[in-house]
């Protein structure tokens, strides 16, 4: 008789399989134990579908709507930045001057919009200092793999807002026409020039005039153009409207010009090559 | 064995028989039945007879019965089998190579996988499923040892 591992005798190692045996003729022959395994069934199915209904599929739910949220907010911002690339596009094609570099060089293909502009994305707005000082900086991000040097006219959809200064490739700095330190040249329709300088107040730059040179017919809403003199800014697109006319002494006056385009509607901008 | 011990094993066998269900599912194309419950229960009864007795071996039968939706006792027949078959040859079996166990388990599945097929699928028995069932339970079972020790290193089993 062979020696066993284990300290139970053969007697329980027989008994428990002729046991396990009877139960299974017992299923076999008469399908006793089938109460027993439909209640098994039934039970299991309901933990599976109340699991599933209860904890599973909210947790599920939920998860689910957070990706989607998510990917539905990328896309909006995919859609608002080429939306504004579009507006931006938009005005250059109705706004043709805008491509022209200087009053030297002849037309541009207005065609190719794309070969001409680097769309670009703000980093850094400090929009305290804009509206306190005279400071009118924004730090922007090339969209594109292209160097922005310094000297580029930066537009958005509604005009010229300034122009860049290089800081590295994956960055560049844009002074405002409305920064103290920016002198931008301009004209009005009847060919008045004059050197605008930024007010150091959002959206407004000024002229001051020399009434003994003979020209005194300014009013209200007049509209200015840039001249192109310089070599920066393209020439005849338009830059804004005089907002106030301040009489500095007898012979010179001051023009006060809101500009057209406002740095604060869009994220979104675009430099002229 | 402590009742951690007895629930942990419990599922680990249920997780087994689900495994099982699963393979058997894409096998039955190439008539082979896997069998990592059963040969998962005879290394954890090779292992340790005493822990792993007959009352343990019906119990999970029960449960894998009661699981698989089968006759009720067919599971738990042939693990009572099993581990009297191996209880009795205990000390033979610790005898024999490692490639010798594996032969001698594997043998054990052909008769499991024939004897089970002789009452779930009477009128489709093929010899085929046994024979090529013991060849993939010879595979298996050089996993099994494994995976076993893996499962259980943080038991006393």
């Amino acid at each position: 008789m062979a020696r066993l591992p284990d300290k139970s005798s053969r007697f329980i190692l027989i008994s428990v399989f002729v046991f396990c045996s009877s139960f299974l003729f017992l299923d076999f022959r008469f399908n006793t134990f089938k109460p027993i395994k439909d209640f098994y069934n039934s039970s299991s199915i309901f933990i599976k579908v109340f699991s599933k209904q209860v904890i599973f599929s909210p947790i599920y739910n939920s998860v689910s709507s957070i990706v989607n949220s998510r990917n539905i907010k990328e896309e909006n911002e995919e859609l608002k930045a080429e939306l504004n690339y579009q507006l931006i596009k938009n005005y250059i094609v109705s706004n043709k001057s805008i491509v022209n570099r200087n009053i030297f060089f002849g037309e541009v293909d207005i065609e190719k919009i794309n070969s001409v502009l680097i769309p670009s994305k703000v980093v850094s707005f400090d929009v305290n200092q804009y509206f306190c000082c005279d400071k009118h900086r924004i730090f922007l991000r090339p969209e594109i793999d292209d160097d922005v040097n310094s000297f580029k006219v930066l537009i958005n959809s509604e005009g010229i807002i300034g122009q860049t200064i290089k800081i590295n490739k994956n960055l560049f700095e844009a002074i405002l026409l409305s920064d103290k330190d920016h002198i931008i040249p301009i004209q009005d329709e009847n060919n008045f020039y004059c050197e605008a300088k930024g007010l150091g107040v959002p959206k407004k730059i000024f002229c001051d005039i020399d009434l003994t040179l003979g020209v005194n017919s300014f009013e209200e809403n007049q509209k200015f153009l840039s001249s192109g003199l310089g070599g920066i800014f393209p020439k005849g697109v338009e830059i804004g409207n005089i907002s106030e006319i301040k009489e500095l002494s007898d012979r010179e006056v001051r023009l006060i010009i809101e500009l057209n385009a406002d740095p604060l509607s869009s994220n979104f901008f675009g430099v002229l090559k | 064995m402590k009742l951690s011990e007895f629930v942990y094993l419990t599922i680990i066998f249920i997780l087994f028989s689900t495994i099982d269900l699963k393979v058997n599912a894409f096998l039955f194309d190439y008539l082979i039945i896997s069998n990592f419950t059963y040969l998962f229960l005879c290394y954890l009864s090779f292992r340790n007879p005493q822990k792993i007795n007959s009352f343990f071996g019906a119990y999970i039968g029960f449960m894998i019965d009661l699981h698989q939706n089968i006759f009720f006792g067919l599971h738990a027949s042939l693990f009572t089998l099993t581990i009297l078959i191996i209880n009795y040859n205990y000390f033979r079996l610790r005898m024999f190579s490692a490639l010798q166990i594996t032969i001698a388990f594997s043998f054990f599945v052909g008769f499991f996988v024939g004897f089970k097929s002789i009452l779930l699928a009477t009128m489709n028995f093929q010899y085929l499923v046994v024979f090529l069932s013991f060849f993939f339970a010879f595979i298996s079972y050089l996993l099994i040892p494994s995976i076993g020790k893996f499962l259980i290193q943080k038991t006393n089993i």
